[in-house]
């Protein structure tokens, strides 16, 4: 057994040592280590520090949301335990299956079946390589929905990326440039999705100078499993077996293997830190897995997860915690030879899966994925010494006990500090004509149609797709529904919120995403609402990168019980940083949140394009005076304002009469006002229906604005654009209460017209030319 | 060891070439007139000629649209003027580094072992045929900002 030597060594030999081997562990950290084998009166071999290294990863243990934070003088014990899972904790509710604690939260849907759903990350490979990195990082997302037993139904994929006109001469040697980044990761988001026949349905892509280094991508998979075929808990004598791919050196280390030179003989050091990932063979393992969940009445197997980052180490290290594992990793069926033991070990080769089986089981589970042609072997057993033990060849190469190795890490502390600075919004002069800023904003990025995107998408596989990205005669949908069960009516309803633009308060950012996710998700009829938190974020050890986290998370919590919607999942993202040495530069903070959300009935669901000529129009919700991060101020290069918030009480009361007035049949076209206020969601209802707006601005609840470019163009929360059958508006105001104001109707001359505070009319233009507008960016 | 090229056939819309020809216009390499692709197989284990023919027509090619050609696979390159009939052009040939998962490939084995030829071993890339007037620097360029990503590609060019 190779050995390092630790015991005796001073804390600048063991920092040392963590830079030449690579393991990223603190001084701490080391101290921890070399205090364990001291007691052992041995030095550690190679695997086992790799392990430590593995299994104490940010990536992992998650340092910075499980530690402690002291910021404006109070002490916080773990960001995620106080403002995250506390909300999902106190509200309580029996219809959260498994939160927090599996590869992927778990709801229940109906009396039969649960839905499983999580979103992963995978921004740094991406940068690399966007076609291998954007497609295994769907094919990661899907094993973690596979690796709870469910067979997945939808893929969501939410990408950030600089503006794609970037000029070129500017691009900083080493980057890929953001078209060329979107290109890529668009093909291999929708090659692995459609390649596995998993509709991808949802999604968006944003765009802000600040990801020129850091491209974004946020891939997530729903699924949906009958209620009893969730089993947990591996035991003591259950075979390990090791199903799917083959493993190699695939992303090991993979950053800093990234920078040699391979040549054909240099298989030895070479190493795909991003890998092409492999669709069919995915594909066989998810057919295999359902014959092993279903074939009997309680699965074949005892526990099943996936294989992620760190790869065997950390998944059976995670699997075997509660018993203790014996694993002989000469029985890891290789790509090519020549692979060293750690290697072997903490390799992350794709499309792999582990299942825990009982000795009686395992000659049918191996002929079951055989008969699907793909492999299965026995790599090792679970024991009951709560201890990890690594063979290879018949020899024991690396032994540690499972209480050490996962309930030691050490709590990093961590200081915070943010100071929100708003100043009144600048009053700008008003236009007289508001068509050319209006086009403007359809056509910037952000807003612009993104069919060149949907469209390569298969969102149809499956035949479970009710409501579709694209609506009407081509408008941008709220959220997707499905319908997972032929024979029955009920459906989900999957939609995702982010601002990043409004990341200069990050409290209000955070609200204003989680609102955006949920009124998406209400347009559409969908209620019993969870949400899953995904955060990309700069360096943490940094205190103001902190201090944003921190007043995000908040802000998650506040919304959490504001709104009674559970957190179920979540992951996060840290040092997104580009640049060299002190002067990094941090992407935008970025919260995606995905809010997953239940129909009764599809046949009520909801889309956003306008039906009938002679319908009244309301607005719901109060337009306010929050222009800070709003596209009018992007486009007129203005920064101060105010970030729009939430008052938490009366968003709920919307979203509660929004889902009454759905179901009683009031609402024939609904959509929110986000992105480009209240003229952007009128115009897209316009074109979508073919039809035509008359609104007048004052009518518009706005809190004494006396401008109409704020009235046009605030991105306020809360707020919906409704169309209401003719001859049912009392109904309608009775549920809404003051929260619906009508502003107008729908005409059967196609244009937008809009009336002004002064009486004067402010803007008119047909649906047509607004299309084209928002259609011409993304026309590649 | 053979290799095998399959393009489109004149007249045939090349819709991978056309991608790449407007997006290299893009870059600002104006001087390029044309980018035309063949998909390519090289057959690393010992296979008959006709054992690659019957593969290329069976297997690879569209035979409505698409034609092949194939060659033994020479180490410095000369296949190119055996798999590529246009002149004047660069030809760029672009491959997986080793121990980059290549998921076609392995496809293609699959398939081969059904065909009857038993643990063969195959790797496939792109080649890349530029025309206009472009010179070797420029080439290099588009090579490393276009047409190569460096985390996971070898390639090498050749002037016809």
């Amino acid at each position: 057994m190779n050995s390092t030597e630790l015991i005796g060594k001073s804390d600048e030999e063991l920092i040392e040592i963590s830079k030449k081997f690579l393991l990223a562990l603190n001084l701490e950290e080391m101290r921890k280590v070399q205090n364990y084998f001291d007691k052992l009166g041995r030095n550690p071999s190679d695997i086992e520090l790799e392990t430590l290294a593995q299994t104490w990863s940010e990536h992992c243990v998650h340092k910075t949301f499980k530690g402690i934070i002291e910021y404006k003088g109070e002490k916080i014990d773990g960001l995620f335990k106080t403002y995250i899972a506390r909300g999902t904790k106190e509200l309580n509710f029996p219809w959260c299956v498994s939160v927090f604690v599996d590869n992927a939260g778990i709801v229940k849907f109906n009396d039969d079946h649960n839905i499983a759903v999580k979103v992963e990350t995978h921004n740094h490979p991406t940068a690399l390589d966007p076609y291998g990195g954007a497609g295994t990082g769907s094919g990661g997302v899907f094993r973690d929905v596979m690796g709870v037993g469910a067979k997945p139904i939808l893929s969501t994929d939410i990408l950030f990326f600089a503006p794609p006109d970037y000029p070129h001469d500017k691009l900083p040697n080493g980057v890929i440039h953001p078209k060329r980044l979107m290109k890529g990761a668009v093909a291999g988001i929708r090659d692995y999705g459609n390649r596995m026949g998993i509709p991808t349905a949802n999604g968006g892509v944003g765009f802000h100078e600040g990801y020129l280094g850091n491209p974004l991508v946020y891939a997530g998979c729903l699924g949906i499993m009958p209620h009893d075929k969730y089993v947990t808990g591996a035991k003591s004598g259950d075979k390990i077996i090791l199903v799917g791919g083959r493993t190699g050196r695939d992303g090991i280390h993979g950053v800093t293997f990234a920078s040699l030179e391979l040549s054909s003989d240099s298989e030895k050091t070479s190493s795909g830190a991003v890998q092409i990932g492999n669709a069919i063979e995915e594909k066989r393992v998810l057919d295999g897995l359902l014959i092993v969940r279903d074939k009997c009445d309680k699965p074949l197997y005892s526990a099943v997860t996936d294989c992620g980052g760190g790869g065997l180490s950390s998944a059976i290290g995670e699997m075997g915690e509660e018993t203790g594992v014996k694993v002989h990793l000469d029985k890891v069926p290789l790509k090519y030879e020549g692979l060293e033991p750690w290697e072997i070990w903490i390799s992350e080769a794709q499309e792999r899966m582990l299942l825990a089986v009982p000795e009686k089981n395992v000659d049918d589970v191996i002929e079951i994925f055989k008969n699907e042609n793909t492999e299965a072997t026995v790599i090792g057993e679970f024991t009951d010494d709560k201890k990890l033990t690594l063979m290879f060849k018949g020899k024991v190469i690396g032994e540690l006990d499972m209480n050490f190795l996962h309930g030691e890490v050490p709590r990093v502390i961590r200081k915070a500090e943010f100071t929100v600075s708003e100043d009144a919004d600048p009053d700008m002069d008003d236009s007289e004509d508001f068509s050319g800023d209006l086009k403007e904003i359809l056509r910037s990025p952000n807003v612009a149609s993104k069919e060149w995107v949907i469209r390569q998408y298969d969102h149809e596989v499956q035949a479970k797709t009710v409501i579709k990205p694209i609506q009407g005669l081509g408008g941008p949908g709220n959220a997707c529904v499905l319908r997972p069960i032929y024979d029955e009516w009920n459906g989900i309803v999957v939609s995702n919120g982010y601002n990043p633009r409004f990341s200069s308060n990050p409290y209000n950012m955070a609200l204003s995403a989680i609102d955006e996710a949920i009124r998406n998700n209400v347009c559409c009829g969908g209620r019993r609402i969870s949400v899953l938190d995904n955060f990309s974020w700069g360096n943490p050890e940094k205190p103001d990168r902190l201090g944003a986290l921190v007043e995000a998370c908040k802000a998650c919590y506040d919304a959490s019980k504001g709104f009674a919607v559970p957190f179920i999942s979540g992951k996060d993202s840290l040092y997104n940083e580009y640049g060299t040495g002190e002067d990094t530069i941090s992407i935008p903070p970025t919260l995606v949140v995905t809010a997953v959300g239940l129909i009764p009935d599809i046949r009520k669901a909801q889309t956003m394009d306008l039906k009938e000529a002679g319908n009244p129009v309301y607005v719901i919700g109060v337009t306010k005076d929050e222009m800070c991060g709003s596209h009018y101020h992007m486009i007129k290069d203005e920064e101060g304002g105010k970030v729009p918030g939430v008052d938490l009480a009366n968003a709920k009361k919307i979203m509660d009469n929004m889902i009454e007035s759905i179901d009683n049949g009031l609402i024939r076209a609904c959509h929110d006002c986000s992105e480009g206020g209240l003229a952007v969601t009128a115009a897209e209802m316009c074109f979508a229906g073919n039809l035509g707006m008359s609104v007048d601005l004052k009518l518009v609840p706005a809190d004494g604005i006396k401008k109409n470019y704020k009235i046009l163009f605030s991105e306020s929360n809360s707020r919906f654009l409704v169309e209401v059958p003719k001859g049912k508006e009392s109904e309608f105001e009775k549920i809404m209460g003051d929260n619906a104001s009508k502003i107008g109707e729908v005409t059967e001359e196609p244009n937008l017209v809009v009336t002004g505070l002064d009486d004067e009319e402010i803007l008119n233009r047909s649906a047509d030319e607004l299309k084209k507008a928002w259609g011409e960016t993304f026309n590649w | 060891m053979w290799v095998v090229g399959v393009g489109y056939k004149d007249g045939q819309k090349d819709p991978l070439g056309k991608n790449v020809s407007s997006d290299i216009a893009e870059l600002g390499f104006s001087n390029v007139t044309d980018v035309k692709t063949l998909q390519t197989y090289v057959f690393e284990s010992e296979i008959s000629k006709e054992g690659v023919e019957n593969a290329a027509k069976e297997l690879f090619t569209d035979n409505v649209i698409q034609y092949f050609n194939f060659s033994k696979f020479d180490e410095n390159g000369a296949h190119v003027n055996n798999l590529v009939k246009e002149k004047n052009v660069w030809v760029v040939e672009v491959f997986f580094k080793q121990g980059v998962m290549d998921p076609a490939g392995l496809s293609v084995q699959n398939a081969l072992d059904i065909l009857g030829h038993k643990d063969m071993k195959v790797k496939t890339g792109t080649f890349y045929v530029i025309s206009g007037n472009v010179s070797e620097d420029e080439l290099k360029d588009i090579c490393s900002r276009y047409l190569t990503n460096e985390m996971i590609h070898t390639y090498r060019y050749h002037r016809l």
